[in-house]
Protein backbone atom coordinates (compact mmCIF):
# COMPACT_ATOMS: atom_id res chain seq x y z
CA UNK A 1 0.00 0.00 0.00
CA UNK A 2 2.85 2.17 1.23
CA UNK A 3 4.80 1.62 -2.11
CA UNK A 4 1.38 2.34 -3.74
CA UNK A 5 1.27 5.63 -2.44
CA UNK A 6 4.61 6.44 -2.85
CA UNK A 7 4.29 5.94 -6.69
CA UNK A 8 1.16 7.80 -6.44
CA UNK A 9 2.67 10.92 -5.15
CA UNK A 10 6.04 10.26 -7.29
CA UNK A 11 3.35 10.50 -10.57
CA UNK A 12 1.76 13.47 -9.40
CA UNK A 13 5.10 15.28 -8.25
CA UNK A 14 6.49 13.95 -11.85
CA UNK A 15 3.57 15.39 -13.79
CA UNK A 16 3.68 18.76 -11.71
CA UNK A 17 7.67 19.14 -12.18
CA UNK A 18 8.49 17.88 -15.68
CA UNK A 19 8.22 20.75 -17.61
CA UNK A 20 6.95 18.87 -20.78
CA UNK A 21 3.90 17.20 -18.92
CA UNK A 22 3.36 20.14 -16.78
CA UNK A 23 2.59 22.38 -20.05
CA UNK A 24 -0.75 23.32 -20.77
CA UNK A 25 -1.91 20.60 -22.90
CA UNK A 26 -3.75 21.21 -26.22
CA UNK A 27 -7.63 19.48 -27.37
CA UNK A 28 -6.27 17.39 -30.83
CA UNK A 29 -7.79 20.04 -33.07
CA UNK A 30 -5.47 22.69 -32.31
CA UNK A 31 -1.62 22.86 -31.49
CA UNK A 32 0.30 24.55 -28.48
CA UNK A 33 1.49 27.75 -29.70
CA UNK A 34 2.99 29.57 -26.41
CA UNK A 35 0.63 29.55 -23.64
CA UNK A 36 -2.65 29.24 -26.30
CA UNK A 37 -4.10 26.66 -27.91
CA UNK A 38 -4.91 27.80 -31.93
CA UNK A 39 -6.93 25.51 -34.13
CA UNK A 40 -5.09 24.08 -36.71
CA UNK A 41 -7.63 24.60 -39.68
CA UNK A 42 -9.27 27.52 -40.98
CA UNK A 43 -12.81 27.29 -39.19
CA UNK A 44 -15.89 26.10 -40.55
CA UNK A 45 -19.10 26.29 -39.92
CA UNK A 46 -21.85 24.09 -38.77
CA UNK A 47 -25.31 23.97 -38.18
CA UNK A 48 -26.41 21.32 -35.68
CA UNK A 49 -30.08 20.06 -35.04
CA UNK A 50 -31.03 18.89 -31.91
CA UNK A 51 -27.87 20.59 -30.09
CA UNK A 52 -28.87 20.15 -26.60
CA UNK A 53 -30.88 16.73 -27.24
CA UNK A 54 -30.01 13.66 -29.62
CA UNK A 55 -27.10 16.08 -30.47
CA UNK A 56 -25.91 17.30 -27.23
CA UNK A 57 -23.06 14.72 -27.38
CA UNK A 58 -21.61 15.96 -30.41
CA UNK A 59 -21.65 19.44 -29.29
CA UNK A 60 -19.36 18.21 -25.90
CA UNK A 61 -17.45 16.59 -29.01
CA UNK A 62 -17.15 19.90 -30.60
CA UNK A 63 -15.90 21.47 -27.46
CA UNK A 64 -13.25 18.92 -26.92
CA UNK A 65 -11.94 19.00 -30.27
CA UNK A 66 -13.13 15.57 -31.08
CA UNK A 67 -15.78 16.18 -33.93
CA UNK A 68 -14.83 15.42 -37.40
CA UNK A 69 -16.56 16.15 -40.47
CA UNK A 70 -17.69 12.61 -41.11
CA UNK A 71 -19.42 12.90 -37.55
CA UNK A 72 -20.85 16.57 -37.85
CA UNK A 73 -22.51 14.98 -41.19
CA UNK A 74 -23.58 11.68 -39.98
CA UNK A 75 -25.45 13.28 -37.44
CA UNK A 76 -27.41 15.84 -40.14
CA UNK A 77 -25.09 19.02 -39.36
CA UNK A 78 -24.54 21.67 -42.50
CA UNK A 79 -22.17 23.65 -43.48
CA UNK A 80 -23.28 27.36 -43.56
CA UNK A 81 -21.56 30.21 -44.91
CA UNK A 82 -21.44 31.38 -48.72
CA UNK A 83 -24.14 29.42 -50.76
CA UNK A 84 -22.85 30.18 -54.45
CA UNK A 85 -20.50 27.47 -55.68
CA UNK A 86 -17.33 26.27 -55.17
CA UNK A 87 -18.54 26.69 -51.67
CA UNK A 88 -22.22 25.55 -51.95
CA UNK A 89 -22.60 26.27 -48.24
CA UNK A 90 -26.21 26.30 -46.78
CA UNK A 91 -27.63 29.87 -45.78
CA UNK A 92 -26.85 31.39 -42.89
CA UNK A 93 -30.04 31.37 -40.47
CA UNK A 94 -31.90 34.49 -40.01
CA UNK A 95 -31.42 33.74 -36.21
CA UNK A 96 -28.03 34.32 -36.82
CA UNK A 97 -27.72 37.85 -38.43
CA UNK A 98 -25.10 39.19 -39.32
CA UNK A 99 -25.14 41.85 -36.10
CA UNK A 100 -24.51 38.33 -34.06
CA UNK A 101 -27.40 39.32 -31.96
CA UNK A 102 -28.60 34.96 -32.39
CA UNK A 103 -31.83 33.85 -31.30
CA UNK A 104 -31.53 30.80 -29.19
CA UNK A 105 -33.29 27.15 -30.80
CA UNK A 106 -36.68 27.45 -28.44
CA UNK A 107 -36.03 25.03 -25.51
CA UNK A 108 -32.41 24.70 -25.52
CA UNK A 109 -30.47 24.21 -22.51
CA UNK A 110 -28.15 26.23 -22.03
CA UNK A 111 -29.18 28.76 -24.96
CA UNK A 112 -28.20 28.10 -28.30
CA UNK A 113 -28.77 29.07 -31.79
CA UNK A 114 -27.17 25.49 -33.18
CA UNK A 115 -24.33 27.29 -35.27
CA UNK A 116 -20.90 25.90 -33.81
CA UNK A 117 -17.14 26.39 -35.07
CA UNK A 118 -15.21 23.44 -35.93
CA UNK A 119 -11.71 22.89 -36.60
CA UNK A 120 -11.52 20.26 -38.96
CA UNK A 121 -9.25 19.29 -41.90
CA UNK A 122 -10.86 18.00 -45.63
CA UNK A 123 -13.47 20.89 -45.75
CA UNK A 124 -13.72 24.15 -47.31
CA UNK A 125 -13.69 26.66 -44.85
CA UNK A 126 -16.89 28.65 -44.22
CA UNK A 127 -16.55 32.24 -45.66
CA UNK A 128 -19.30 35.04 -45.82
CA UNK A 129 -19.63 35.48 -42.45
CA UNK A 130 -18.91 39.02 -39.93
CA UNK A 131 -16.58 39.21 -37.54
CA UNK A 132 -19.92 39.30 -35.21
CA UNK A 133 -21.00 35.40 -36.52
CA UNK A 134 -17.28 34.99 -36.20
CA UNK A 135 -16.62 35.37 -32.88
CA UNK A 136 -19.95 33.99 -31.76
CA UNK A 137 -19.55 30.99 -33.96
CA UNK A 138 -15.79 30.78 -31.58
CA UNK A 139 -17.78 31.16 -28.51
CA UNK A 140 -20.53 28.82 -28.70
CA UNK A 141 -17.58 26.23 -29.28
CA UNK A 142 -16.33 27.22 -26.27
CA UNK A 143 -13.62 29.05 -27.83
CA UNK A 144 -12.66 32.65 -28.94
CA UNK A 145 -11.50 34.61 -31.85
CA UNK A 146 -7.44 34.17 -31.77
CA UNK A 147 -5.65 37.85 -30.98
CA UNK A 148 -3.38 39.08 -33.67
CA UNK A 149 -0.32 38.26 -31.56
CA UNK A 150 -1.71 35.23 -31.41
CA UNK A 151 -2.05 34.72 -35.02
CA UNK A 152 1.47 36.28 -36.16
CA UNK A 153 2.61 33.73 -33.29
CA UNK A 154 0.78 31.19 -34.75
CA UNK A 155 1.88 31.33 -38.26
CA UNK A 156 5.49 31.32 -38.07
CA UNK A 157 7.53 29.69 -40.45
CA UNK A 158 4.77 28.99 -42.70
CA UNK A 159 6.32 29.32 -46.20
CA UNK A 160 4.99 31.97 -48.79
CA UNK A 161 5.20 31.10 -51.99
CA UNK A 162 4.29 34.47 -53.27
CA UNK A 163 2.03 34.43 -56.47
CA UNK A 164 3.86 30.99 -57.60
CA UNK A 165 0.99 28.61 -56.10
CA UNK A 166 1.46 24.52 -56.72
CA UNK A 167 -0.70 21.89 -55.63
CA UNK A 168 0.98 21.36 -52.21
CA UNK A 169 1.73 24.86 -51.75
CA UNK A 170 -0.12 27.62 -49.71
CA UNK A 171 -3.00 28.87 -51.84
CA UNK A 172 -2.60 32.26 -52.67
CA UNK A 173 -3.15 32.89 -56.43
CA UNK A 174 -6.17 30.83 -57.30
CA UNK A 175 -9.63 31.46 -58.13
CA UNK A 176 -11.06 29.27 -55.44
CA UNK A 177 -10.39 28.44 -51.75
CA UNK A 178 -9.15 24.70 -50.97
CA UNK A 179 -10.08 22.43 -48.90
CA UNK A 180 -8.76 22.89 -45.22
CA UNK A 181 -5.40 20.92 -44.50
CA UNK A 182 -4.98 20.00 -47.96
CA UNK A 183 -1.82 21.73 -48.88
CA UNK A 184 1.12 19.92 -47.35
CA UNK A 185 3.02 22.36 -47.54
CA UNK A 186 1.19 25.55 -46.19
CA UNK A 187 1.66 24.71 -42.19
CA UNK A 188 3.40 26.28 -39.84
CA UNK A 189 6.48 25.62 -37.13
CA UNK A 190 3.64 25.03 -34.86
CA UNK A 191 1.46 22.62 -36.58
CA UNK A 192 -0.97 25.61 -38.03
CA UNK A 193 -2.05 24.79 -41.35
CA UNK A 194 -3.32 27.30 -43.97
CA UNK A 195 -2.41 30.71 -42.06
CA UNK A 196 -1.21 31.55 -45.44
CA UNK A 197 -3.54 32.44 -47.83
CA UNK A 198 -7.05 30.33 -48.87
CA UNK A 199 -8.94 32.39 -46.69
CA UNK A 200 -8.13 36.06 -44.69
CA UNK A 201 -8.61 35.54 -40.95
CA UNK A 202 -10.70 37.77 -38.76
CA UNK A 203 -8.82 38.28 -35.16
CA UNK A 204 -10.18 39.75 -32.74
CA UNK A 205 -8.39 42.99 -32.36
CA UNK A 206 -10.50 45.81 -33.17
CA UNK A 207 -8.47 49.28 -35.00
CA UNK A 208 -9.43 52.35 -37.21
CA UNK A 209 -11.78 51.26 -40.15
CA UNK A 210 -8.83 51.71 -42.90
CA UNK A 211 -11.16 52.35 -45.49
CA UNK A 212 -8.55 51.42 -48.40
CA UNK A 213 -5.44 53.30 -47.68
CA UNK A 214 -3.33 50.40 -48.54
CA UNK A 215 0.36 49.74 -48.95
CA UNK A 216 2.82 46.54 -49.88
CA UNK A 217 4.00 46.45 -46.55
CA UNK A 218 6.76 44.14 -44.61
CA UNK A 219 8.25 41.25 -46.86
CA UNK A 220 5.68 42.09 -49.61
CA UNK A 221 2.80 41.22 -48.02
CA UNK A 222 -0.22 43.50 -47.88
CA UNK A 223 -0.82 46.28 -45.42
CA UNK A 224 -4.06 48.34 -44.83
CA UNK A 225 -3.32 49.71 -41.39
CA UNK A 226 -4.08 52.57 -39.03
CA UNK A 227 -6.47 55.42 -39.54
CA UNK A 228 -6.81 57.75 -42.77
CA UNK A 229 -8.71 60.44 -40.44
CA UNK A 230 -11.91 59.83 -41.77
CA UNK A 231 -15.61 57.29 -40.27
CA UNK A 232 -14.86 56.81 -36.76
CA UNK A 233 -15.72 53.80 -36.93
CA UNK A 234 -14.16 50.18 -35.82
CA UNK A 235 -12.08 48.31 -38.38
CA UNK A 236 -11.75 44.41 -37.36
CA UNK A 237 -8.58 43.22 -38.32
CA UNK A 238 -7.91 40.31 -40.72
CA UNK A 239 -4.45 38.67 -40.95
CA UNK A 240 -3.08 36.17 -43.64
CA UNK A 241 -4.44 37.10 -47.01
CA UNK A 242 -7.06 35.15 -49.44
CA UNK A 243 -6.80 32.64 -51.96
CA UNK A 244 -6.47 35.27 -54.58
CA UNK A 245 -4.11 37.58 -53.28
CA UNK A 246 -0.84 36.59 -54.75
CA UNK A 247 2.27 38.46 -53.23
CA UNK A 248 -0.23 40.46 -51.24
CA UNK A 249 -0.85 36.99 -49.07
CA UNK A 250 1.69 36.07 -46.66
CA UNK A 251 2.55 35.51 -42.71
CA UNK A 252 2.60 39.62 -42.39
CA UNK A 253 -0.72 40.41 -44.88
CA UNK A 254 -2.78 42.70 -42.50
CA UNK A 255 -6.18 44.21 -43.23
CA UNK A 256 -8.93 46.97 -41.21
CA UNK A 257 -10.44 47.68 -44.57
CA UNK A 258 -13.50 46.08 -43.21
CA UNK A 259 -15.97 47.56 -40.97
CA UNK A 260 -16.73 44.26 -38.64
CA UNK A 261 -20.26 43.51 -40.13
CA UNK A 262 -19.03 43.40 -43.90
CA UNK A 263 -18.53 40.23 -45.41
CA UNK A 264 -16.77 38.65 -48.64
CA UNK A 265 -15.77 34.91 -50.27
CA UNK A 266 -12.60 35.12 -49.24
CA UNK A 267 -13.31 35.92 -45.36
CA UNK A 268 -13.06 33.09 -42.90
CA UNK A 269 -11.55 32.59 -39.34
CA UNK A 270 -9.94 30.57 -37.15
CA UNK A 271 -11.04 30.16 -33.18
CA UNK A 272 -8.21 29.41 -30.37
CA UNK A 273 -9.09 28.34 -26.71
CA UNK B 1 7.00 -1.70 -11.79
CA UNK B 2 3.21 -2.37 -13.07
CA UNK B 3 2.12 -0.75 -9.69
CA UNK B 4 4.20 1.93 -10.62
CA UNK B 5 3.13 2.83 -13.97
CA UNK B 6 -0.42 2.47 -13.00
CA UNK B 7 0.22 5.03 -10.12
CA UNK B 8 1.87 7.49 -11.96
CA UNK B 9 -1.30 7.36 -14.74
CA UNK B 10 -3.36 7.82 -12.18
CA UNK B 11 -1.42 11.04 -10.48
CA UNK B 12 -1.83 12.37 -14.14
CA UNK B 13 -5.12 11.32 -14.59
CA UNK B 14 -5.63 13.51 -11.33
CA UNK B 15 -4.17 16.17 -12.46
CA UNK B 16 -6.05 16.09 -15.92
CA UNK B 17 -9.72 15.92 -14.24
CA UNK B 18 -8.15 18.96 -12.07
CA UNK B 19 -7.77 21.10 -15.39
CA UNK B 20 -10.92 20.04 -17.05
CA UNK B 21 -13.01 21.07 -13.46
CA UNK B 22 -11.59 24.40 -13.75
CA UNK B 23 -14.00 25.08 -16.57
CA UNK B 24 -16.94 25.52 -14.63
CA UNK B 25 -17.75 29.36 -13.82
CA UNK B 26 -18.00 30.53 -10.46
CA UNK B 27 -21.36 31.70 -9.09
CA UNK B 28 -20.96 35.38 -9.92
CA UNK B 29 -20.18 34.97 -14.12
CA UNK B 30 -21.24 32.80 -16.54
CA UNK B 31 -19.55 30.66 -19.21
CA UNK B 32 -19.02 32.57 -22.62
CA UNK B 33 -16.37 30.84 -24.96
CA UNK B 34 -13.07 31.09 -23.21
CA UNK B 35 -14.12 33.54 -20.21
CA UNK B 36 -16.37 34.06 -17.18
CA UNK B 37 -17.61 36.90 -17.50
CA UNK B 38 -19.18 38.53 -14.68
CA UNK B 39 -23.13 38.53 -14.82
CA UNK B 40 -23.58 42.01 -12.82
CA UNK B 41 -21.51 45.52 -13.41
CA UNK B 42 -19.18 45.71 -10.98
CA UNK B 43 -19.66 47.31 -7.74
CA UNK B 44 -16.10 48.39 -5.55
CA UNK B 45 -16.54 47.88 -1.67
CA UNK B 46 -13.54 49.02 0.76
CA UNK B 47 -13.62 46.16 3.38
CA UNK B 48 -12.36 47.08 7.14
CA UNK B 49 -10.72 44.14 9.09
CA UNK B 50 -9.81 42.41 5.99
CA UNK B 51 -7.09 40.40 6.98
CA UNK B 52 -8.45 39.40 10.21
CA UNK B 53 -12.28 39.49 11.25
CA UNK B 54 -13.46 39.80 7.28
CA UNK B 55 -11.15 37.46 5.98
CA UNK B 56 -14.32 34.21 5.26
CA UNK B 57 -15.57 37.71 3.12
CA UNK B 58 -12.94 38.60 1.20
CA UNK B 59 -12.58 34.56 0.20
CA UNK B 60 -16.53 34.97 -0.36
CA UNK B 61 -15.67 37.88 -2.95
CA UNK B 62 -13.11 35.71 -4.27
CA UNK B 63 -15.24 32.71 -4.90
CA UNK B 64 -17.73 34.54 -6.31
CA UNK B 65 -20.09 33.49 -3.38
CA UNK B 66 -20.75 36.96 -1.31
CA UNK B 67 -23.63 38.63 -1.91
CA UNK B 68 -24.74 42.07 -0.39
CA UNK B 69 -25.97 41.01 2.93
CA UNK B 70 -22.70 39.40 3.46
CA UNK B 71 -21.25 42.81 2.24
CA UNK B 72 -23.55 44.96 4.74
CA UNK B 73 -22.84 42.64 7.85
CA UNK B 74 -18.74 43.01 6.84
CA UNK B 75 -20.00 46.54 6.89
CA UNK B 76 -18.17 47.02 3.78
CA UNK B 77 -18.54 50.42 2.14
CA UNK B 78 -19.28 50.97 -1.50
CA UNK B 79 -16.70 53.13 -3.42
CA UNK B 80 -17.25 55.21 -6.50
CA UNK B 81 -18.25 58.67 -7.40
CA UNK B 82 -20.32 60.66 -4.85
CA UNK B 83 -22.62 62.49 -6.87
CA UNK B 84 -26.28 61.77 -6.78
CA UNK B 85 -27.87 59.38 -7.35
CA UNK B 86 -24.68 57.24 -6.92
CA UNK B 87 -23.72 58.94 -3.05
CA UNK B 88 -20.77 56.67 -2.80
CA UNK B 89 -17.85 57.01 -0.85
CA UNK B 90 -14.71 58.61 -3.30
CA UNK B 91 -11.75 56.40 -3.84
CA UNK B 92 -9.04 56.30 -0.81
CA UNK B 93 -5.82 58.55 -1.86
CA UNK B 94 -3.67 55.13 -1.44
CA UNK B 95 -5.94 54.24 -4.60
CA UNK B 96 -5.42 56.95 -7.19
CA UNK B 97 -6.84 57.79 -10.46
CA UNK B 98 -3.20 56.95 -11.72
CA UNK B 99 -3.77 53.16 -10.60
CA UNK B 100 -0.71 53.37 -8.66
CA UNK B 101 -2.01 52.36 -5.24
CA UNK B 102 -0.60 51.49 -2.56
CA UNK B 103 -0.76 48.35 -0.30
CA UNK B 104 -2.67 48.34 2.99
CA UNK B 105 -0.13 47.53 5.83
CA UNK B 106 0.78 44.25 6.65
CA UNK B 107 -1.26 42.63 3.71
CA UNK B 108 -0.43 39.64 1.98
CA UNK B 109 -0.34 39.71 -0.82
CA UNK B 110 -0.26 43.10 -1.43
CA UNK B 111 -3.85 44.62 -1.40
CA UNK B 112 -5.43 47.50 -2.25
CA UNK B 113 -7.67 46.73 0.54
CA UNK B 114 -10.65 47.28 -2.15
CA UNK B 115 -12.29 44.35 -3.68
CA UNK B 116 -14.63 44.63 -6.35
CA UNK B 117 -17.94 42.36 -6.95
CA UNK B 118 -20.59 40.99 -9.45
CA UNK B 119 -23.72 40.99 -7.36
CA UNK B 120 -27.60 42.56 -7.93
CA UNK B 121 -29.55 45.00 -6.45
CA UNK B 122 -26.46 47.27 -6.17
CA UNK B 123 -25.75 50.95 -7.92
CA UNK B 124 -22.52 49.98 -10.15
CA UNK B 125 -19.74 52.05 -9.10
CA UNK B 126 -18.80 54.74 -11.63
CA UNK B 127 -16.48 57.88 -12.12
CA UNK B 128 -13.67 55.06 -11.75
CA UNK B 129 -10.35 55.86 -14.51
CA UNK B 130 -9.60 52.62 -16.60
CA UNK B 131 -6.41 52.45 -14.71
CA UNK B 132 -8.83 51.63 -11.18
CA UNK B 133 -11.18 49.73 -12.60
CA UNK B 134 -8.27 47.53 -14.35
CA UNK B 135 -6.83 47.60 -10.69
CA UNK B 136 -10.02 46.61 -8.96
CA UNK B 137 -10.81 44.02 -11.07
CA UNK B 138 -6.94 42.52 -10.52
CA UNK B 139 -7.13 42.74 -7.03
CA UNK B 140 -9.92 39.99 -6.77
CA UNK B 141 -7.80 37.56 -9.56
CA UNK B 142 -9.89 38.95 -12.36
CA UNK B 143 -9.41 41.23 -15.31
CA UNK B 144 -11.20 43.85 -17.40
CA UNK B 145 -12.89 41.91 -20.12
CA UNK B 146 -11.33 42.36 -23.50
CA UNK B 147 -13.21 44.15 -26.00
CA UNK B 148 -13.91 40.58 -28.14
CA UNK B 149 -15.00 39.17 -24.69
CA UNK B 150 -17.82 42.16 -24.26
CA UNK B 151 -19.11 41.87 -27.73
CA UNK B 152 -19.75 37.86 -27.69
CA UNK B 153 -21.24 38.30 -24.11
CA UNK B 154 -23.75 41.18 -25.16
CA UNK B 155 -25.38 39.20 -27.60
CA UNK B 156 -29.11 39.71 -27.90
CA UNK B 157 -29.07 42.12 -25.25
CA UNK B 158 -32.76 44.29 -26.14
CA UNK B 159 -32.17 47.26 -26.95
CA UNK B 160 -34.54 49.77 -25.29
CA UNK B 161 -33.61 52.60 -27.44
CA UNK B 162 -36.16 55.88 -26.44
CA UNK B 163 -38.83 52.83 -25.52
CA UNK B 164 -36.95 52.51 -21.97
CA UNK B 165 -39.87 51.78 -19.53
CA UNK B 166 -38.15 52.51 -16.21
CA UNK B 167 -39.29 49.06 -15.35
CA UNK B 168 -37.90 46.03 -16.95
CA UNK B 169 -36.04 47.04 -19.87
CA UNK B 170 -32.41 48.23 -20.24
CA UNK B 171 -31.90 52.08 -18.87
CA UNK B 172 -31.53 53.57 -22.05
CA UNK B 173 -33.04 57.02 -21.37
CA UNK B 174 -33.29 57.56 -17.98
CA UNK B 175 -31.75 60.47 -15.90
CA UNK B 176 -30.11 58.16 -13.34
CA UNK B 177 -27.88 54.72 -12.88
CA UNK B 178 -30.13 51.80 -11.75
CA UNK B 179 -29.22 49.04 -9.83
CA UNK B 180 -27.76 45.53 -11.19
CA UNK B 181 -29.94 43.42 -12.46
CA UNK B 182 -33.04 45.56 -11.54
CA UNK B 183 -34.22 45.39 -15.33
CA UNK B 184 -35.40 42.13 -15.31
CA UNK B 185 -35.57 41.95 -19.62
CA UNK B 186 -31.91 43.61 -19.99
CA UNK B 187 -30.22 40.14 -20.23
CA UNK B 188 -28.09 38.70 -23.19
CA UNK B 189 -28.21 35.38 -25.19
CA UNK B 190 -25.47 34.44 -22.44
CA UNK B 191 -27.32 35.51 -19.17
CA UNK B 192 -24.94 38.51 -18.85
CA UNK B 193 -27.15 41.66 -17.55
CA UNK B 194 -26.66 45.42 -17.98
CA UNK B 195 -24.51 45.36 -20.82
CA UNK B 196 -26.63 47.87 -22.76
CA UNK B 197 -26.86 50.84 -21.15
CA UNK B 198 -26.97 52.05 -17.14
CA UNK B 199 -23.03 53.00 -17.05
CA UNK B 200 -20.24 52.79 -19.83
CA UNK B 201 -18.04 49.67 -19.24
CA UNK B 202 -14.44 50.14 -19.56
CA UNK B 203 -13.10 47.15 -21.99
CA UNK B 204 -9.13 45.99 -21.49
CA UNK B 205 -8.46 47.81 -25.18
CA UNK B 206 -6.44 51.25 -25.77
CA UNK B 207 -6.51 52.75 -29.10
CA UNK B 208 -5.30 55.74 -30.31
CA UNK B 209 -6.75 58.90 -28.73
CA UNK B 210 -10.15 60.59 -30.92
CA UNK B 211 -11.60 63.78 -30.06
CA UNK B 212 -12.58 65.03 -26.69
CA UNK B 213 -15.99 64.16 -25.94
CA UNK B 214 -18.40 67.18 -25.97
CA UNK B 215 -20.77 68.13 -23.19
CA UNK B 216 -24.12 66.47 -23.50
CA UNK B 217 -25.68 68.69 -25.72
CA UNK B 218 -27.71 67.52 -28.69
CA UNK B 219 -26.23 69.24 -31.80
CA UNK B 220 -23.04 70.26 -31.45
CA UNK B 221 -20.55 69.17 -33.97
CA UNK B 222 -18.24 66.31 -32.91
CA UNK B 223 -16.65 62.92 -34.29
CA UNK B 224 -19.07 60.35 -33.53
CA UNK B 225 -21.44 58.66 -35.79
CA UNK B 226 -24.34 56.37 -35.88
CA UNK B 227 -22.57 52.75 -36.13
CA UNK B 228 -24.50 49.36 -36.06
CA UNK B 229 -28.16 50.08 -35.22
CA UNK B 230 -27.23 53.64 -34.46
CA UNK B 231 -25.69 53.15 -31.58
CA UNK B 232 -22.66 55.72 -31.25
CA UNK B 233 -19.24 54.87 -32.37
CA UNK B 234 -16.55 57.29 -31.44
CA UNK B 235 -13.55 55.53 -32.75
CA UNK B 236 -10.29 56.78 -33.28
CA UNK B 237 -8.82 59.33 -35.45
CA UNK B 238 -7.38 62.40 -34.03
CA UNK B 239 -4.04 63.90 -34.07
CA UNK B 240 -3.44 63.86 -30.62
CA UNK B 241 -0.69 61.03 -29.79
CA UNK B 242 -1.96 60.07 -27.05
CA UNK B 243 -3.94 56.62 -25.83
CA UNK B 244 -8.29 56.36 -25.41
CA UNK B 245 -9.20 53.28 -23.01
CA UNK B 246 -12.53 51.65 -24.96
CA UNK B 247 -15.29 51.56 -22.92
CA UNK B 248 -18.77 50.17 -24.34
CA UNK B 249 -22.51 49.84 -24.61
CA UNK B 250 -23.65 53.37 -22.91
CA UNK B 251 -25.43 54.63 -20.04
CA UNK B 252 -28.80 55.89 -18.96
CA UNK B 253 -28.91 59.21 -20.12
CA UNK B 254 -27.66 58.00 -23.86
CA UNK B 255 -30.73 58.68 -25.65
CA UNK B 256 -32.27 61.73 -23.70
CA UNK B 257 -28.58 63.08 -24.98
CA UNK B 258 -29.11 62.04 -28.40
CA UNK B 259 -27.17 59.59 -28.56
CA UNK B 260 -28.13 55.80 -28.68
CA UNK B 261 -26.52 53.18 -26.19
CA UNK B 262 -26.44 49.44 -27.01
CA UNK B 263 -24.39 46.30 -28.28
CA UNK B 264 -22.52 48.26 -30.36
CA UNK B 265 -21.78 51.74 -28.74
CA UNK B 266 -18.51 52.37 -28.50
CA UNK B 267 -16.56 55.10 -27.22
CA UNK B 268 -12.72 55.96 -26.65
CA UNK B 269 -12.53 57.76 -23.22
CA UNK B 270 -9.62 59.86 -21.74
CA UNK B 271 -7.95 57.12 -19.50
CA UNK B 272 -7.90 59.62 -16.50
CA UNK B 273 -9.91 62.49 -16.28
CA UNK B 274 -13.14 61.83 -19.04
CA UNK B 275 -15.87 64.25 -18.74
CA UNK B 276 -18.57 61.81 -19.16
CA UNK B 277 -16.35 59.85 -16.18
CA UNK B 278 -19.31 59.93 -14.15
CA UNK B 279 -21.27 57.44 -15.95
CA UNK B 280 -18.21 55.12 -16.94
CA UNK B 281 -18.05 51.70 -14.55
CA UNK B 282 -16.70 48.44 -15.43
CA UNK B 283 -17.41 44.85 -15.56
CA UNK B 284 -14.69 42.10 -14.48
CA UNK B 285 -14.27 39.04 -16.59
CA UNK B 286 -11.81 35.63 -15.13
CA UNK B 287 -10.19 33.04 -17.57
CA UNK B 288 -12.12 30.35 -17.45
CA UNK B 289 -9.70 27.46 -18.27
Amino acid sequence: MRTGWSALCFGIALAAGHPALAAKKCPADSALVGTTCIDKFEASVWLVPDPTGKNRGLVKKLGAGKATAAALTAAGAVQIGCEPPPYSHAAIPAEYPANGNWTPIAGTKPPTPGVYAASVDGVLPSSCLTWFQAAQACALSGKRLASNEEWQRAAAGTPDPGATTTATSCNTNTLAPSPTGSRAECVSNYGVFDAVGNVWEWVADWTDDNEGVCAVGFLGDLSCFGGDGSTPIPGALRRGGGFADAEGAGPFAVSSVHDPVLTAIDFGFRCAR
Amino acid sequence: MRALSRAVAVGIAALASASSAATKCPPDSVPVGTACIDVYEASLWSIPLATTANRGLVKKILKGTATLEDLTAGEAVQIGTASPPFAMTPPPDSFPANGQWTPVAGSDPPSPGLYAASIPGVLPSAQLSWFQADQACAAVGKRLLTNLEWQVAAASTPDANAADDFASTCATNTADAVPTGSRTACVSAWGVRDMVGNVNEWVGQWIPRGPDLPPPTPGFPFVCVPYLEGDLSCFGDDSAVAPSGLSRGGETRDFFDGFLSGVFAIRNERIVDDLFQSVIGFRCARDRS
